[in-house]
């Protein structure tokens, strides 16, 4: 660990805007673990990367990240920018494979099925793997029911049973519905940064995903719509599983059950470490982890 | 106005130009123009672009004294900076407000119903222009448009989403074919058609072999035009449409296409203005006819410009005086069209 000091100042400007207490968020992930534990059984489906790797051309931006995603729980993957997050959790709807020159090694298990096997139907995957990204991007030539609704006109789905049940069914998952309800039909350009984003959750919610990805949904957002997709999250975790990208620690100890943390030291991005959220917040194993997490660089 | 503060604070712009500003602003100009005035009366230049010229010169001085005075020799770049983009700007607003003058003044003399109700049938050019009308050459016009248009725009559009969704090993080349084929003058697109076809097929004359040689013209303008829009629309979209399960082909449709819709408008409406006027293509493949011709695929047909080449060929005040009517004609109903693909665009976005 003798480079730790070198590697703090490389990565010392992605956090500056935090500067919480290891005390605190470890406070809160365990409030979190402790109200987790008392709930239901966990449903859904669990997803397990084995060695995933990640090139961009050349460049071997992911090096061998093995992590098991297990049914009904919510994973952060923290760690400063440039460390493969966002690759990591593009692998796993194989939204990676878009960017022109990416490529991979490894297997993402979905249900037990490895997602990347020749011949299989990638549409059906991103049906199950849901995804929602870091800017809202609600479709703009539709009105706000019509988004929540395109997915079953683009995965050409026949849904059976009332749509307009789904709408708000979907909406009041997302923590919108009451927001909305009266102008399901006016443009989505028109909601605020925050309604965007939750109609983004709504519109992923209507192909019922048994995972959600979320690729830093709350980066682009204020407190007040952080702290409401917070909630929806906490709520939709008791049905599927989820897996969170965030910059934000705080964010991180409220509402996931594990926490993995991920780095790039000069090389490509590696996973460090991943454990119980609480223990990763208060007593984590590798010394930078603690480092990233007391704020002591990142 | 009851404010519960004790001073009522007004609005002020501090940094826009006052009274005085504008009142020296105003007398430079006054000063430049009679400056102007004096000079060209006075001296062998003459005509309205001497004016123009001398004007901006001494206004160019004038005021770069008054600049340089308050702002100093950095004030005067930026001042001057802002005159020459001001300078191209008016020359080319007299361009194009003296080409609209011009059709207007002398066209309006010729505009009377009947031109939107007869045809040639009976009239020679040489007649008086109270006789006969050009009912045959809009509806020609508009069956070359209408063929082109059906024929350009979606061949225009799917080589668009070609170079920018699927973005293929051909890409590059037919990008630089499709910029090649925007410089293939007019006249040569004619006679492609007229060697190609009508040389070697049984078909001759026809709206619809003209509406092919306006597709050669119009199909690069449509391509480069639609797909700079579609360059436009965020991958973030195209991302979120692949996320939901939806293949590619359904993104393109639903999300990609509906996003660039105002855009894709643009691109046609860029299209028929590129092809409306043309005439050279015309004469090989359409021909000269005086009356209406209702079938597009057999028989000349009268269109528009052919009209206007035909009254000016003629060559008396009479045909003359008829083809600047027909290019004030030419220009309503391509701003119809044009309004009409702008509204037809925006309400069906409204309604929903």
């Amino acid at each position: 660990m003798d480079n730790v000091n070198n590697e703090d100042k490389k990565v010392g400007e992605d956090m500056s805007t935090q500067s919480p207490s290891t005390k605190s968020l470890g406070d809160v992930a365990e409030k979190r673990a402790q109200a987790r534990t008392s709930g239901s059984a966990p449903l859904g489906v669990g997803l397990e990367a084995r060695g995933v790797h990640a090139w961009f051309g050349k460049h071997h931006a992911l090096e061998n990240v093995s992590l098991d995603f297990s049914a009904g729980t919510v994973t952060a993957l923290i760690g400063p920018s440039g460390c493969g997050k966002s690759t990591f959790i593009r692998t796993l709807n194989r939204m990676h494979e878009f960017i022109p020159s990416a490529a991979m090694a490894g297997e993402v298990l979905l249900d037990g099925k490895d997602i990347y096997e020749p011949g299989i139907d990638v549409t059906k995957i991103r049906l199950q793997i849901g995804m929602v990204f870091q800017k809202p991007n609600p479709f703009p030539s539709m009105t706000i029911g019509e988004n929540v609704l395109a997915g079953l006109k683009l995965a050409q789905i026949k849904h059976e049973g009332n749509k307009d049940d789904l709408l708000e069914e979907c909406l009041t998952r997302a923590g919108l519905w009451t927001e909305v309800k009266d102008r399901l039909g006016a443009h989505a350009g028109g909601l605020s940064g925050g309604q965007q984003q939750r109609l983004c959750i709504a519109r992923s919610l209507a192909l019922k995903p048994k995972v959600l990805l979320m690729d830093e949904p709350c980066s682009a957002l204020d407190p007040g719509s952080t702290l409401r997709i917070e909630d929806t999250i906490s709520e939709l975790s008791k049905s599927m599983t989820i897996v969170i990208v965030t910059h934000n620690m705080q964010q991180a100890a409220r509402v996931s059950d594990y926490t993995a943390f991920f780095l790039a030291e000069g090389g490509p991005g590696q996973m460090v470490e991943v454990g119980p959220t609480n223990e990763i917040f208060s007593r984590p194993k590798d010394q930078r982890t603690e480092n990233y997490v007391s704020g002591r660089f990142g | 106005m009851s404010n519960s503060q004790s001073t009522q604070v007004q609005p002020i712009r501090p940094w826009a130009a006052s009274t005085s500003d504008r009142a020296i602003t105003g007398a430079s100009v006054l000063v430049s123009a009679l400056l102007t005035y004096i000079l060209v009366a006075t001296t062998p230049l003459k005509g309205k672009l001497a004016y123009f010229f001398v004007f901006f010169l001494i206004w160019f001085i004038i005021d770069s004294i008054l600049i340089s005075r308050r702002y100093g020799s950095k004030g005067v770049r930026d001042a001057l900076a802002a005159k020459v983009t001001l300078f191209g700007g008016v020359i080319v607003m007299l361009a194009v407000a003296s080409i609209l003058w011009a059709t207007i003044s002398k066209g309006v003399k010729g505009l009377h119903l009947s031109l939107f109700t007869q045809t040639m049938r009976t009239t020679s050019f040489t007649d008086p222009f109270s006789n006969g009308g050009m009912l045959h050459s809009i509806i020609g016009t508009l069956y070359l448009i209408l063929i082109a248009v059906l024929i350009s725009v979606p061949m225009g559009i799917l080589t668009a989403i070609y170079l920018t969704e699927i973005k293929g090993r051909a890409a590059g080349l037919i990008r630089f074919l499709v910029q090649a084929m925007s410089g293939v003058p007019s006249v040569v697109a004619g006679l492609f058609i007229y060697a190609a076809i009508i040389l070697n097929t049984p078909l001759r004359n026809s709206a619809f072999l003209g509406g092919l040689a306006l597709t050669i013209l119009m199909v690069p303008t449509v391509t480069r035009t639609a797909e700079e829009v579609l360059n436009l629309v965020p991958r973030d979209l195209r991302e979120a449409g692949l996320a939901m399960g939806a293949t590619q082909w359904k993104t393109v449709a639903l999300v990609v296409l509906p996003a660039a819709r105002s855009g894709l408008i643009t691109a046609t409406v860029l299209g028929v203005a590129r092809v409306a006027g043309e005439t050279a293509p015309l004469l090989f493949t359409v021909g000269v006819f005086d009356a209406i011709n209702p079938n597009p695929f057999k028989g000349g047909s009268g269109t528009i410009p052919t009209y206007i080449w035909a009254g000016l060929t003629a060559g008396t005040s009479d045909s003359v005086q008829r083809a600047w009517t027909a290019i004030l004609v030419l220009l309503m109903v391509v701003l119809i069209l044009f309004t009409l693909a702008r509204t037809l665009g925006n309400k069906r976005m409204k309604a929903k």
